[in-house]
C-alpha cells in the first residue's frame, strides 16, 4: 500500500550514466598511462619547447595538447599526472575513512569517557587549520608520497568520525535495534547487522563528495611545491610549473587545470546523483 | 503452587526518569508503586492515556527499563538482575510487538531475514532448518511465503504487523508484550490482527500483556485489566467487570469518553 | 427527536456544497494515480457529514480538493482535480474546481476552514497563539483587537485563556492546540469546517471534549462540518449523515442512524461488523486495492462474499432511504 511518492528531483539517469562513463574513461586512461601515452612523460626535448596544442596556430599532431617549457609532451604528462593524483587521493581517502569510521563507531557505541576523549580529539582537529597541519607534517617528515597520504588522511578523518558517531547515536535508538536487543542480539551483532549497513548510504555519499576535495588538497600542496616532487608529473605540480608562462604558453597550466576541473565536476555530479538514488526506501 | 501458575509478579515497582548528577533536572515519576500479577495463559490489558506509564510498565517487563525500587518476576526470572545464562533464557521467553510496525523492522533486511534473526541469535537448529521454520511462521501468521524476500517498505501495515508477530513467535516465548499493536492499522485490518492474537493465544497458551488506549479492544481480548493514570494503577480486575462497573472515578471518565452513537 | 438529517430541517434550501463527479489524480515520477474516482455529494448548510474509509480510500484527498490543500509532495502542478464543486454563497455561488488563485485564497480565508489531524503542524512554533488567532481574524477582514482574540479563545474553552494569549504552541497540550486551531477557524466565521481526523492523535477523554466543542459550534453558528475519520464510533456519535469511501469511490451514503442500523452495501456491512468489541465480530479478508491496481467494475468485488459475474461492470447507484448505495446486489 505504501504510496511511492514522487522524488524531489527527477532521476537524472542519463546524466549520471554519462558522468560515470566519462570519469571511468579518465581513470582508465590514467591507470593505463604507460600503454597509451604517446611520449615518455619526463623526456626533455629542447627542440620542441613550448609547442602549442594542435588546434592553435603552429600546433602539430606530434604533441596534441602541446609541450611545456622543457619540451615535455603535455598529454603524456597529464595522463601520468591523473595517475599520481588519483593514487594519492584514493589512498589518502581510504586512510582517513578507515581511521574516521573506526573511531566514530567506537565513540558512538562505547559512549562515556572513550566517547568524550575521541570527540575532544575531533574538536582539536577541527580547530587546527588544515593547511598549517599539512605543512607542519611535511616539514617534519619530508615530501615522500606516503607522508602526503598519511597527512591527507589525518586532516580529513574527523569528518567521518563525526558523521559515523552521529548516525550511530541515532540508529542506536531506532526501534528495530531495540527489537533485535529484545530477541537477545549481542552488541557486536547490533553493530554489524543493524548499524553498519544503515551507515552505508550516508558514507558512500560523503566519500564520493569528498574525493574531489582530497584531490584538490593534493593539487594545492603540489602547486605550492611541497607535494609531489619533480620530475614526477602530478596535476597540481603541472599547474604550478606553468604559472610563470601563463602569458606566452597558457596551455602549460591550462591543460592540467581543465583536467582537474573536469574530474572535480564529474565527482560532484555523481555524488549528487548517488545521494538521490541510494536510499532503498525510495524505490518501490 | 500459587507461585507456579503466576507468570508475572510485579510488586511495588517505581521508575523515575531525569535528575542528572551534574545538572539538576526535575525527576519525572513514570511508575509509582505499581503492583501487578498475571496468571500463565491469561491476557492482561494495561489501559490508560498518554503519559499514564503503561508503556514504561511494558518496557520494565521486557527488561528494557530497570526499576528504581520494587521486585519483579517475569517468567520465573528477574529481568533487572540476570546472569549471562539467564539473559539468553529471558530473551527467548519474553517477546514484544510494537505499535509502529515499520520502524521495528530493519529497512535493509528482507522481512524473512528479520524473522530469522532470533533463530540465528539463539542458534536454533541447523541453518537450513531455520528457513523451513521461517516458512512455517509465515504460514502461521497468515502471510504468503513469497513475501519473505520483500523489504519492510514493500508491505502494508497489516502485513508488517504479521511479520512482527512471526518474529516474536519465532522463539516460542512464554510471554508476549504487545504495545498498541493495532493503533496504526485500519479497522478491517485491526479485526484481522485481533483475531490472529486470539487464535495464537488459544493454540499456544501464551501469556499476553496488551498495552492499549482502546477500551473496546481491551474488553474484547483481555481477561483482566489494569487501568493506569499518571504512573499509578487506579483499578484492577476482570475486564468485563471493570468496564461495566468502574469503581474508580478515572475509569468511569474513561468509559464515558468512548463515543456513543447519537441514535441509541 | 434528534434532527437526523439537516435536509429534513431545512427542506428546500440550496445545498451549501454540490460536488459532481469529483476526480483527484496525483502525478508521480513515473505514473499517475487516481485517488478519488468520481464522487457525487451534497452538503446542506449546518450539516455534519461524516466521511469514513480506510487509509488510501481517498476520503482526505476528496475533502482537500475543496480548498486545493493537498500536502507535499503533491504540489498544485502535481495534483489534477476534475469535476465540479459548487459552493453556494449569497451572491450566486463559486465553482471551486479550477478557481483562480485569488478566489481560492478568499474562499480559504472566509468560507472554508480546515482543522488538520496534527495541530502542531497547523501552528507556527515561533509565534504566540494570540498573534496567530489575530492573523486569522485579519485574513477574514475582521478587527484583531485583544477583546475579539480572547472571545474566540474563550469560545473554544481554552483553560486560563487570558493568561495564555502569549503562550507558544509547544507550551500547550495536544487538545489545547486543537482548540486554538478551531478558534482560528472560527475567526473566519466559515460556512464550512473541514475536519481531517482532528481527534485521531488525542486521548479519548480529550477527544470527547473536542467532539462536543464541534457539536456546540455547529449549533451556535450553523457551520456545516465535513468530518473525516477512520473511527466509526466517532462518526456514530457526531455525524448527521455518513458517507463511506472505498478505493476512491463513494460506496454508500445515508443518515447515520440508518447507515449504522441498516447498512446496505456489503463493504459498509463488513466494516461495521469488524469493529472491535462486538459480540459477534466478522472478519473482512484481504486489503483494499492499490491505487494502480484497482479492479475494473466494483472495486470491492475481490473481497466481497456476494460478488458475481455482474460485478466486473461499474455498479449502479441504487437509492435507499435518505441516501444511496452503489452495488449490483441492490439493483436486483
Amino acid at each position: 500500500m505504501a504510496l511511492a511518492l514522487p522524488r524531489p528531483r527527477a532521476p537524472a539517469n542519463a546524466g549520471l550514466w554519462l558522468a560515470g562513463l566519462l570519469l571511468t574513461a579518465i581513470v582508465l586512461a590514467g591507470a593505463f598511462a604507460p600503454l597509451i601515452a604517446p611520449h615518455e612523460p619526463n623526456a626533455i626535448n629542447m627542440l620542441s619547447r613550448s609547442a602549442p596544442p594542435v588546434w592553435a596556430d603552429k600546433g602539430t599532431w606530434a604533441h596534441p595538447l602541446g609541450t611545456d617549457n622543457l619540451g615535455r609532451d603535455l598529454l603524456s604528462r597529464a595522463l601520468y599526472g591523473v595517475r599520481t593524483s588519483f593514487a594519492i587521493a584514493t589512498l589518502g581517502l581510504i586512510f582517513s575513512a578507515v581511521l574516521g569510521i573506526t573511531l566514530g563507531l567506537i565513540s558512538g557505541l562505547a559512549g562515556g569517557l572513550v566517547d568524550r576523549l575521541i570527540m575532544g580529539l575531533v574538536d582539536v582537529f577541527i580547530t587546527l587549520p588544515n593547511l598549517l597541519l599539512l605543512l607542519c607534517g611535511i616539514a617534519l617528515l619530508g615530501t615522500e608520497i606516503w607522508v602526503l597520504i598519511v597527512m591527507i588522511g589525518l586532516v580529513r578523518w574527523e569528518a567521518y568520525a563525526r558523521l559515523v558517531r552521529g548516525q550511530v547515536l541515532t540508529l542506536r535508538e531506532e526501534p528495530f535495534v531495540e527489537a533485535s536487543r529484545t530477541l537477545g542480539g549481542s552488541g557486536l551483532r547490533v553493530a554489524l547487522v543493524h548499524i553498519l549497513p544503515n551507515l552505508a548510504s550516508p558514507l558512500v555519499v560523503m566519500l564520493t563528495l569528498s574525493f574531489p576535495l582530497v584531490l584538490l588538497m593534493e593539487a594545492g600542496l603540489s602547486f605550492l611545491g611541497v607535494g609531489v616532487q619533480p620530475p614526477t608529473a602530478s596535476l597540481g605540480r603541472m599547474i604550478g610549473d606553468g604559472r610563470d608562462y601563463l602569458v606566452n604558453a597558457w596551455w602549460m597550466s591550462g591543460v592540467p587545470s581543465l583536467v582537474l576541473v573536469a574530474i572535480t565536476l564529474l565527482f560532484q555530479l555523481i555524488g549528487d546523483g548517488v545521494r538521490d538514488r541510494i536510499d532503498v526506501r525510495a524505490h518501490g | 503452587m500459587l507461585a507456579a501458575c503466576r507468570m508475572i509478579a510485579v510488586t511495588n515497582v517505581t521508575v523515575s526518569y531525569g535528575g542528572g548528577v551534574l545538572r539538576k533536572a526535575p525527576t519525572v515519576t513514570a511508575l509509582d508503586n505499581v503492583s501487578l500479577s498475571v496468571k500463565a495463559g491469561a491476557c492482561h490489558g494495561l489501559v490508560g492515556e498518554s503519559g499514564s506509564g503503561k508503556t514504561t510498565l511494558g518496557r520494565v517487563l521486557l527488561g528494557l527499563v530497570r526499576p528504581d525500587r520494587g521486585s519483579l518476576v517475569v517468567g520465573g526470572l528477574n529481568p533487572a538482575r540476570l546472569s549471562r545464562r539467564e539473559t539468553a533464557t529471558f530473551r527467548r521467553s519474553v517477546q514484544c510487538v510494537f505499535q509502529d510496525s515499520g520502524a521495528v523492522l530493519n529497512p535493509r533486511l528482507s522481512v524473512g531475514r528479520s524473522v530469522r534473526e532470533g533463530l540465528d541469535i539463539h542458534r536454533c537448529g541447523e541453518p537450513a532448518e531455520r528457513d523451513a521454520a521461517v516458512s512455517r511462521l509465515f504460514e502461521r501468521v497468515g502471510l504468503s511465503q513469497a513475501l519473505a524476500s520483500r523489504f519492510p517498505h514493500q508491505l502494508s501495515g497489516g502485513q508488517r504487523q504479521r511479520v512482527n508477530l512471526a518474529r516474536a513467535l519465532s522463539l516460542s516465548p512464554k510471554i508476549l508484550v504487545a504495545d498498541e499493536p493495532l493503533s496504526a492499522l485500519d479497522v478491517s485490518v485491526q479485526a484481522q490482527i485481533l483475531d490472529l492474537f486470539a487464535d495464537i493465544q488459544r493454540q499456544t497458551g501464551l501469556t499476553i500483556i496488551l498495552i492499549t488506549h482502546d477500551l473496546k479492544v481491551a474488553r474484547e481480548i483481555c481477561d483482566t485489566v489494569s487501568v493506569l493514570q499518571a504512573g499509578q494503577i487506579v483499578e484492577q480486575g476482570g475486564a468485563a467487570e471493570v468496564f461495566a462497573h468502574p469503581k474508580h472515578r478515572y475509569t468511569e471518565r474513561l468509559v464515558k469518553s468512548v463515543p456513543t452513537p447519537k441514535f441509541c | 427527536m434528534v434532527c437526523a438529517t439537516a435536509s429534513m430541517c431545512v427542506p428546500m434550501a440550496e445545498p451549501l456544497i454540490t460536488a459532481r463527479d469529483v476526480r483527484v489524480r496525483f502525478r508521480l515520477a513515473d505514473r499517475t494515480i487516481e485517488a478519488v474516482r468520481g464522487v457525487d455529494i451534497t452538503l446542506e448548510p449546518g450539516e455534519i457529514l461524516g466521511i469514513v474509509g480506510e487509509s488510501g480510500s481517498g476520503k482526505s484527498s476528496f475533502a482537500k480538493a475543496f480548498v486545493e490543500l493537498h500536502g507535499p509532495p503533491f504540489t498544485r502542478s502535481r495534483t489534477l482535480i476534475n469535476g465540479s464543486i459548487r459552493l453556494a454563497t449569497d451572491d450566486g455561488g463559486i465553482e471551486l474546481v479550477g478557481a483562480p488563485r485569488a478566489t481560492m485564497r478568499r474562499v480559504r480565508a472566509q468560507k472554508i476552514a480546515m482543522v488538520p489531524q496534527d495541530a502542531l503542524s497547523g501552528l507556527n512554533p515561533l509565534i504566540p497563539i494570540g498573534r496567530q488567532v489575530a492573523e486569522a481574524l485579519r485574513a477574514a477582514g475582521s478587527s484583531a483587537d485583544s477583546r475579539s482574540i480572547l472571545a474566540l479563545l474563550e469560545e473554544v474553552q481554552l483553560r486560563g485563556a487570558p493568561a495564555r494569549i502569549g503562550a507558544f504552541p509547544h507550551q500547550l497540550s495536544g487538545g489545547e492546540r486543537q482548540r486554538v486551531i478551531i478558534a482560528m477557524a472560527l475567526a473566519r466565521a466559515p460556512k464550512l469546517l473541514i475536519a481531517d481526523e482532528p481527534t485521531t492523535a488525542l486521548d479519548v477523554t480529550v477527544q470527547a471534549q473536542i467532539l462536543s466543542l464541534i457539536e456546540r459550534l455547529r449549533e451556535r453558528h450553523g457551520t456545516a462540518v465535513l468530518f473525516i475519520t477512520h473511527d466509526l464510533d466517532v462518526i456514530a456519535a457526531l455525524a448527521d449523515r455518513t458517507a463511506v469511501f472505498y478505493a476512491g469511490e463513494l460506496v454508500e451514503i445515508a443518515p447515520t442512524r440508518d447507515l449504522f442500523l441498516d447498512p446496505r452495501h456489503p463493504y459498509t456491512r463488513a466494516l461495521l461488523a469488524s469493529r472491535p468489541g462486538l459480540a459477534k465480530r466478522a472478519r473482512l479478508i484481504g486489503t483494499a486495492p492499490d491505487h494502480d491496481a484497482t479492479p475494473p467494475g466494483c472495486a470491492f468485488a475481490p473481497r466481497c462474499p456476494h460478488a458475481d459475474a455482474r460485478c466486473t461492470a461499474p455498479p449502479p447507484t441504487v437509492p435507499r432511504d435518505g441516501g444511496s448505495a452503489r452495488c449490483w446486489q441492490l439493483a436486483a
